[in-house]
């Protein structure tokens, strides 16, 4: 089975983990992660026919191309955002994530009317880097706050504590992948590699999952 | 990309992995030193605790001890006195008649001692403290208030638990007969209301009266709210008083980790 069918059913089962969990989630943007779940589990599962539908008139790779990296990913890194914005919103640091996002969708913006413009339908990569690290030093600046403070005495309990850990390990190890996934499609290791990512991938929904059933403070 | 890119991919892969781990050592070390810090400081409000119960402990003896110095002294010494001086009186009386009657005080006076030193050393070994719930006590408090001062006691208790720990339950029913008393002695009120809920670790006990009321920031004889505070600040808990002249009182006291 691809690996990408393994990760779809897994954000299933963490969809239907936060459903049936959301009556307890109290944070107000994490309760809704149920939602973005499926989003992200049909846009996954259904990608040759959404891209397909949604830019027809462009071939069969471009189409998905476009289709991640306008929608997709600026999905992940929105709601991603708005989880660490909600969390750090009683201390001045709630910009961080507002700037990060402001920066991503800067960067994503320039750089698709750059490229789509010029007929270049390939993965957005300078707009992904930018997302990326700039929602790692949100979540750096997240695990400092927790770890300056006093709630790192039952970090355990802390949901946000297995989200930020899980995105963190994933968007480090995945990163590579997606910015030069056909550069790296030629060497051997590639295959090891890519199922480096989906393990990694699959520990963040595991995490995720986590948070929603043994975290016991939002 | 050539073999220099794959190099540099590489390095920063590495560069990356050193600092998660840096990272994850630094979280482990501040965790422990934290914790450190946090048993040290249990440790030490255990001990004051520890040390305010035995304090209480010792104030409670001396206050029994007082309590059962004057009862001997000016009740029952009293009336053995009284009992003794009688009997000397036995021998100059003349007729069986006066006699008889003579005896017969003492006889009475003998018997209220007898009844007096069960009433006191009843007093002094209350069984139901430690052996009936909060609940329990506060509804037996409550009918004795209703007997004894002809006022009505609402008792509203939501709190299934059973083993709370003496210290506890000994100051939430001490500081209610107190707030009775209170209300009792100088608010004239007709209805005294007490409810009593707990949900996770958090007790909360609410007695309000419909009495006179009064100002709060005056100045207020007596001890009785003293010991209110006192019993307040031995659990840790925090108390409101809130009272208005015409509009009854209404003591409130949230316990945290009342178990």
């Amino acid at each position: 089975m691809a690996f990408w069918k393994i990760i779809s059913a897994v954000v299933f089962v963490t969809f239907l983990v936060y459903l049936f969990n959301r009556s307890k989630l109290n944070d107000s943007v994490l309760k809704w992660m149920w939602l973005y779940l499926i989003l992200l589990f049909i846009g996954d599962f259904y990608v040759p026919q959404i891209s397909s539908f949604l830019f027809r008139s462009l071939k069969y790779t471009d189409a998905n191309n476009v289709f991640y990296s306008t929608l997709l990913v600026p999905l992940g890194m929105a709601y991603y955002n708005s989880l660490f914005y909600q969390k750090l919103k009683p201390s001045s640091a709630k910009y961080i994530p507002l700037i990060a996002l402001a920066f991503y969708f800067i960067v994503l913006i320039v750089e698709a009317s750059a490229k789509y413009c010029n007929g270049d339908f390939l993965f957005l990569r300078y707009s992904y880097i930018t997302g990326c690290l700039s929602l790692l030093i949100t979540i750096f600046y997240y695990l400092y706050k927790l770890m300056m403070s006093d709630r790192i005495l039952d970090f355990y309990n802390e949901r946000m504590f297995y989200i930020a850990i899980g995105i963190f390990i994933f968007y480090i190890v995945g990163l590579p992948k997606f910015v030069f996934l056909s550069e790296l499609r030629n060497y051997s290791f590639y295959r090891f590699y890519e199922f480096f990512v989906a393990l990694f991938n699959v520990l963040m929904y595991g995490l995720f999952s986590i948070a929603a059933i043994w975290g016991k403070r939002d | 990309m050539g073999q220099a890119g794959l190099g540099y991919i590489l390095a920063i892969f590495s560069l990356i992995v050193v600092i998660l781990m840096l990272g994850v050592i630094i979280f482990m070390l501040q965790y422990r030193k934290r914790k450190i810090l946090y048993d040290s400081e249990m440790e030490r409000v255990n001990e004051a605790h520890k040390l305010d119960l035995l304090n209480t402990q010792v104030d409670v003896q001396a206050s029994t001890m007082t309590t059962i110095g004057k009862e001997l002294h000016d009740n029952l010494g009293q009336k053995v006195t009284l009992a003794s001086i009688y009997l000397q009186q036995i021998p100059l009386k003349k007729n069986q008649e006066s006699i008889s009657e003579e005896i017969g005080s003492v006889n009475n006076m003998l018997n209220d001692i007898l009844s007096e030193l069960r009433r006191l050393s009843k007093s002094l070994v209350d069984q139901n403290l430690s052996f009936l719930s909060l609940s329990d006590l506060v509804k037996k408090e409550a009918d004795h208030i209703r007997k004894a001062a002809n006022v009505a006691v609402e008792v509203s208790f939501e709190c299934e638990k059973k083993d709370i720990a003496f210290p506890i339950k000994n100051n939430i029913l001490r500081m209610f007969q107190e707030f009775a008393q209170n209300s009792i002695k100088h608010s004239h009120c007709k209805k005294i209301t007490v409810r009593f809920d707990c949900e996770d670790n958090i007790g909360k006990l609410v007695c309000s009266d419909d009495g006179i009321g009064f100002d709060p920031k005056a100045e207020v004889k007596g001890i009785g709210l003293t010991n209110l505070n006192r019993r307040a600040l031995e659990m840790g808990a925090q108390l409101t008083i809130d009272s208005e002249k015409g509009k009854g009182t209404l003591m409130t006291l949230i316990i945290e980790n009342f178990n």
